[in-house]
């Protein structure tokens, strides 16, 4: 089962303030200025052809009328923590595989709820109950098709996709809706003449072949005939966690870049220790007013999960970034080479990692009650206690 | 020069040297073995500018000399030439030919001056100590070396001569791990250095039989002389920890147990841990330890031995390698494991009767 939410931050902006409905809403990271593309835009607002990645300036364009917000992004998490709470009652097999679409295995639950369409009304009852916001769910005999029935459902639709009934349904469907299919795919199909999975899925495979090569070939001929085999994968251990933030205007005062970058670094470890790991690497990634992005890595000798030691890692790292005299549009912290902590204690010197493991802890009890905001460390206060960034990351 | 000599002899004296050349170096010369030729031998060398061995084979002297060879290259040559005697002469230019029954090679070599010279030790009093005591201590206790760049003065040995005793000792901050003798330990030296962890690598795999080293110490490096051979290594500078603070003097619960069930049980547990989560629970109550290892993704792990016991229940978790290592290295039939509680450091020690001193093993538990 696949299941998508409606124009998913607009909804949520239409759940906050119930005087939005039905208007124009485009949600993009930096409204105001030149900079930020649409991250979401309302059905409404659709209408005029604006759609998610445009640029904001083009949007104003196609749709003055149009409410402009920036976006609550800690809204959106919340919504999504619901949804997923939701879905979990149904089976242990959920893959959110972004902040509003989710793989469900319902296989195992159908004796549970009696069926699929039953299975596909409790969760749309139960997500409008929680949240207030619209949802399209597809059940299909594979994660490919149920994706692709989905789109076909929206919005705030269902539709279910019996065994045997794949090659049909996709078969009037342009290449274009294939996920997976490049738009470099696509256009080699189309100029192939190949404008729908129908034909694609007629093509002989030699013919294919010679085009893309066998595996490419074989892959393309066996999801056109709406055959996937790709499992529900149940989140497992995050490989990285990182957070970045575009400036509102690129900045050549480091002191101001540093602050921010304290800021991001605590939402890293934050999220770290939430996943009850440590890293044994950091990179600190630069993106200069040209468009070109650096990244300089260190690792650390042991793994750690303390602000105080990735701060000091990072420290090393800013002299190289700094080394190019230009400004700087975009910043990053990334963490990598995971490993869970395991709490190993220490021979010597351990009673500082001791004590601030144990602040850090309390630290984040606090945020846990009143929110991240509440608990913030040297540099990042001088951003002020409220941050708004102008284009948050939500990555893992 | 030029000499004359079994093959063999010649490859075997090749390969104990070379290990201390690093493959690529800065200085060209590094990745050169320096001959010489004494009265009817040859001195080899080899050195990376920390650690420096010299071995000395007999051989046929028709012309002294000294020149240098590419280690790499020599050792490669001399292990698929046939067993015969090679001839080594150096013509001009460091142009060395090699001649073994009707093979001839040219191999081109570099000025003998450029070799950096070795520390010699003369006018300093050696002592005298076992190479079976060194190897012994050696073996026990290099595992714990920290390898760690960043943490220098711990990435050595600590050697210790005091009132007729040897302690060596390592560690990495997570484990500590002392040894140590008195067979053959003169009474009135006293000495503390800390020797680098590749000498003492290379001190683990050359020192053999049970004849006498002689050990020279300076301000800032050490040489070990035994068997024709002679290393030399600089010292590491800095202090090394307290380690008599490091193990815990007032634990009060001893659990003996079978070296051999439990090296194999740990072995066991070790199959259900992974990179990201190395950890196995020990809980004992009486006369039972209980072993439980739950890595997530990954499966679960239990098993319960037989032990001498009858204290308070203690719990307590260990990364499952570090109780191996010094498993490893246990030569006697009962281990004791001294504990106090989970968040306090765990003891180690061979039991024959009561806990034995001379392999002492302080690992740092993993938070339950």
């Amino acid at each position: 089962m696949h299941i998508d939410m409606d124009a998913f931050f607009a909804s949520v902006e239409e759940v906050r303030d119930p005087g939005l409905r039905g208007k124009a809403l485009i949600i993009g990271g930096d409204v105001d200025s030149s900079r930020g593309v649409v991250s979401t835009a309302s059905y409404e607002a659709r209408k005029y052809g604006v759609h998610s990645a445009m640029p904001i300036v083009q949007a104003r364009k196609l749709c003055p009328h149009g409410i402009f917000l920036r976006g609550n992004f800690h809204l959106y998490a919340e919504a999504s923590e619901k949804v997923r709470a939701v879905l979990d009652t149904v089976s242990p097999m959920v893959q959110m595989s972004s902040i509003d679409e989710a793989y469900v295995d319902v296989t195992g639950s159908q004796r549970l709820f009696g069926g699929d369409d039953a299975i596909a009304q409790y969760i749309k009852s139960s997500i409008h109950r929680e949240t207030g916001l619209p949802c399209s769910i597809a059940i299909a005999p594979n994660k490919l098709v149920a994706k692709i029935a989905t789109d076909l459902a929206k919005p705030d639709g269902y539709l279910r996709v019996a065994p045997g009934g794949e090659a049909a349904l996709l078969a009037p469907l342009p290449v274009r809706k294939l996920p997976g299919a490049g738009p470099r795919t696509c256009e080699v199909l189309e100029s192939l003449g190949i404008l729908t999975l129908g034909q694609l899925a007629a093509m002989p495979e030699v013919m294919l072949e010679r085009v893309f090569g066998q595996a490419a070939a074989l892959w393309l001929r066996r999801a056109s005939r709406g055959i996937g085999e790709s499992v529900v994968e149940v989140a497992s251990a995050p490989k990285s966690i990182s957070r970045e933030t575009t400036f509102e205007e690129d900045l050549l005062d480091w002191s101001r870049i540093e602050e921010t970058l304290a800021y991001l670094t605590e939402r890293c470890t934050y999220a770290l220790r939430e996943e009850g790991m440590e890293a044994k690497r950091v990179t600190l990634k630069v993106r200069y007013s040209d468009f070109e992005t650096k990244t300089f890595a260190k690792s650390f000798a042991e793994a750690t999960c303390l602000d105080t030691e990735i701060a000091a890692g990072l420290r090393e790292l800013i002299p190289k970034g700094r080394e190019r005299r230009a400004r700087v549009r975009l910043i990053g912290v990334c963490l990598s080479c995971l490993t869970y902590n395991q709490h190993q204690l220490r021979l010597f010197d351990g009673e500082h990692a001791e004590k601030w493991g144990r602040v850090l802890e309390s630290a984040d009890g606090i945020r846990h009650k009143l929110g991240f905001e509440y608990v913030r460390f040297g540099k990042s206060m001088g951003l002020g206690r409220k941050v708004t960034l102008a284009t948050p990351s939500l990555s893992r | 020069m030029r000499i004359t000599i079994p093959r063999q002899d010649l490859l075997d004296t090749v390969n104990k040297v070379k290990s201390v050349v690093s493959a690529k170096s800065a200085l060209p010369i590094l990745t050169h073995i320096l001959m010489e030729t004494e009265k009817s031998s040859v001195r080899l060398a080899a050195t990376d500018l920390k650690v420096s061995i010299e071995c000395t084979v007999d051989c046929t002297v028709s012309r002294p000399g000294s020149l240098t060879v590419s280690s790499q290259r020599l050792s490669s040559i001399l292990s698929e030439l046939p067993d015969e005697d090679v001839t080594l002469d150096l013509g001009e230019n460091n142009v060395i030919e090699l001649t073994c029954g009707k093979i001839e090679t040219k191999l081109f070599g570099m000025a003998p001056e450029e070799f950096p010279p070795i520390r010699s030790f003369e006018g300093i009093e050696p002592i005298y100590l076992k190479q079976g005591t060194l190897k012994k201590l050696f073996v026990k206790t290099s595992f714990a070396i920290c390898t760690d760049q960043a943490r220098y003065n711990l990435t050595g040995l600590l050697f210790q001569l005091e009132k007729g005793k040897l302690v060596v000792v390592a560690t990495d901050g997570r484990r500590m791990s002392l040894a140590s003798d008195d067979e053959g330990v003169p009474q009135e030296v006293e000495q503390k250095v800390i020797i680098p962890s590749k000498m003492i690598h290379e001190l683990e795999r050359l020192l053999d039989e049970d004849m006498d080293v002689a050990v020279y110490v300076d301000e800032s490096q050490a040489a070990f002389v035994f068997a024709r051979m002679r290393l030399v290594s600089a010292l590491i500078e800095g202090n090394f920890p307290n380690y008599e603070m490091v193990i815990p003097q007032k634990h009060d619960k001893e659990v003996v147990v079978e070296t051999a069930k439990f090296t194999e049980a740990m072995r066991r547990t070790r199959t259900m841990t992974n990179e990201k989560f190395n950890s196995v629970r020990i809980s004992v109550r009486n006369e039972v330890m209980n072993l439980k290892v739950v890595t997530p993704e990954v499966g679960e792990y239990e098993e319960e031995l037989q032990v001498e016991y009858t204290g308070d229940p203690v719990e307590i978790a260990f990364n499952p390698e570090f109780v191996l290592d010094v498993l490893r290295r246990t030569d006697v039939e009962k281990t004791c494991l001294i504990l106090k509680d989970g968040m306090s450091p765990g003891v180690i020690k061979p039991f024959t009767e009561a806990p034995q001193d001379n392999f002492v093993n302080v690992v740092m538990p993993i938070r339950i």
